[in-house]
């Protein structure tokens, strides 16, 4: 890497270079992006996390978006639940009013957000820590997460259970993205086994149809696919197997 | 893509200007747009189009902040700060505000190759292709790029120093 400034302020260089490259999204971030695409929305948790910042609320608020919000709603029709939050008046508050969602740029130690001019540094510093060590935790501390009903798995079980299932639709979709369709089939079928009335039943669906495909069964996956936009004809996942429903 | 390009969108919204507290946001926008044009991007070039999607979300955002008068008021001279502070938070948010502050002289060309060469570490062939740009048009921009880093460094040491005589 050539040097950007003169010998003797090599030492500032190097700092502005790791400000430069001190951001990353942390895994509380991700979920929150997963929920407002609607691949997360049956999770509470995720759900009320994305929600929660001003632009998810006037994402669902706004009848401008509907092509979104439709991904939301059908994301909810899989998982039998819904955003609760999305019929509350949108915010225009900044994320960081609530401090478990205050995870914008968060680096391994949580440093990065000393960088936010905004952000109260010891707080959020030690918000972003527990967040990113443990979504749990985070869960516990924040009263507006705390699951509404006692009939509910209390909110801690739900986000383990949804990073579980996460993580094998993960490895589904990294089986079907290296074109390997015997172990993407073998994820699907370990991921219907484990979760039958999974959050992200719908993109494991449409992941299932791709390995079928992948693995030489293209009549399977035709058949599949077809049912699938009958049932979610607008879907933007649908998007995905159109190609599949000959 | 969200697991493979989280951060390097993140990164890069924040370095094309967009303020911390927004940067969530804008990292929505920036997927919520590749959702809906899945179908446009061809494999191989995702982080291209995520780059893209970016930089349009990042100018808006800019533009936005300019005009609802938002944006806080800038210290136009980070090094005036003592350069040690017993902190380490302050002075990396000092070292952060110096960094947006070379950063926003730059013009939107200089500045999106700048970046990606100094913190993605991308190479020039990198960037001419992600950019979809001549390689010679990326070795130009470039030179330009860290010419005017350095002496944006240099004018704001010099009026550091004489502050402080």
């Amino acid at each position: 890497m050539d040097p950007l400034l003169h010998p003797e302020d090599r030492e500032l260089e190097a700092e502005l270079r790791r400000a430069g490259r001190d951001v990353t999204l942390s895994p509380a971030a991700q979920e929150r992006l997963l929920a407002a695409l609607g691949v997360a929305a049956g999770v509470t948790v995720a759900g009320e996390a994305a929600a929660s910042t001003s632009f998810v609320s006037k994402l669902l608020a706004s009848k401008s978006m509907l092509t979104a919000a439709s991904m939301v709603s059908v994301g909810a029709i899989g998982a039998g639940v819904y955003f609760t939050r999305s019929a509350e008046p949108p915010s225009d508050r900044p994320p960081v009013s609530r401090p478990a969602e205050t995870v914008h740029a968060a680096t391994p130690t949580g440093a990065a957000a000393a960088t936010d001019r905004e952000a109260p540094s010891d707080a959020a510093v030690a918000t972003e820590r527990d967040a990113t060590a443990s979504a749990d935790s985070t869960v516990e501390k924040g009263p507006a997460l705390q699951p509404r009903t006692g009939s509910r798995k209390p909110a801690a079980d739900v986000n383990a259970a949804f990073r579980d299932e996460l993580a094998l639709v993960e490895s589904l979709s990294r089986a079907v993205k290296a074109g390997n369709g015997s172990l993407a089939l073998a994820h699907s079928a370990e991921y219907k086994r484990k979760f039958p009335r999974g959050k992200l039943g719908l993109e494991a669906q449409v992941l299932h149809i791709e390995a079928l495909a992948l693995a030489g069964n293209r009549s399977e996956a035709s058949r599949l696919a077809q049912g699938f936009l009958k049932r979610y004809p607008d879907s933007p996942i649908a998007a995905r197997i159109r190609r599949f429903a000959h | 893509m969200v697991s493979e390009h989280g951060t390097f969108v993140a990164r890069t919204l924040r370095n094309l200007g967009v303020p911390a507290r927004e940067l969530d946001d804008c990292v929505q926008r920036v997927y919520i747009v590749a959702d809906r044009r899945l179908n446009d991007i061809r494999p191989g070039c995702e982080r291209a189009f995520l780059f893209r999607s970016a930089a349009h979300i990042a100018a808006h955002a800019r533009r936005s902040l300019a005009r609802k008068r938002e944006v806080l008021e800038e210290d136009p001279h980070p090094l005036r700060a003592p350069p040690f502070q017993p902190d380490e938070l302050t002075q990396r948010k000092q070292f952060r505000e110096l960094l947006d502050s070379v950063l926003n002289s730059m013009s939107d060309e200089l500045r999106n190759v700048f970046i990606l060469h100094t913190f993605e570490e991308l190479t020039m062939a990198e960037i001419a292709e992600l950019l979809e740009l001549p390689p010679g048009t990326v070795a130009s921009r470039l030179r330009r790029a860290r010419g005017m880093f350095r002496d944006r460094i240099e004018a704001l040491k010099a009026g550091a120093t004489q502050e402080s005589a």
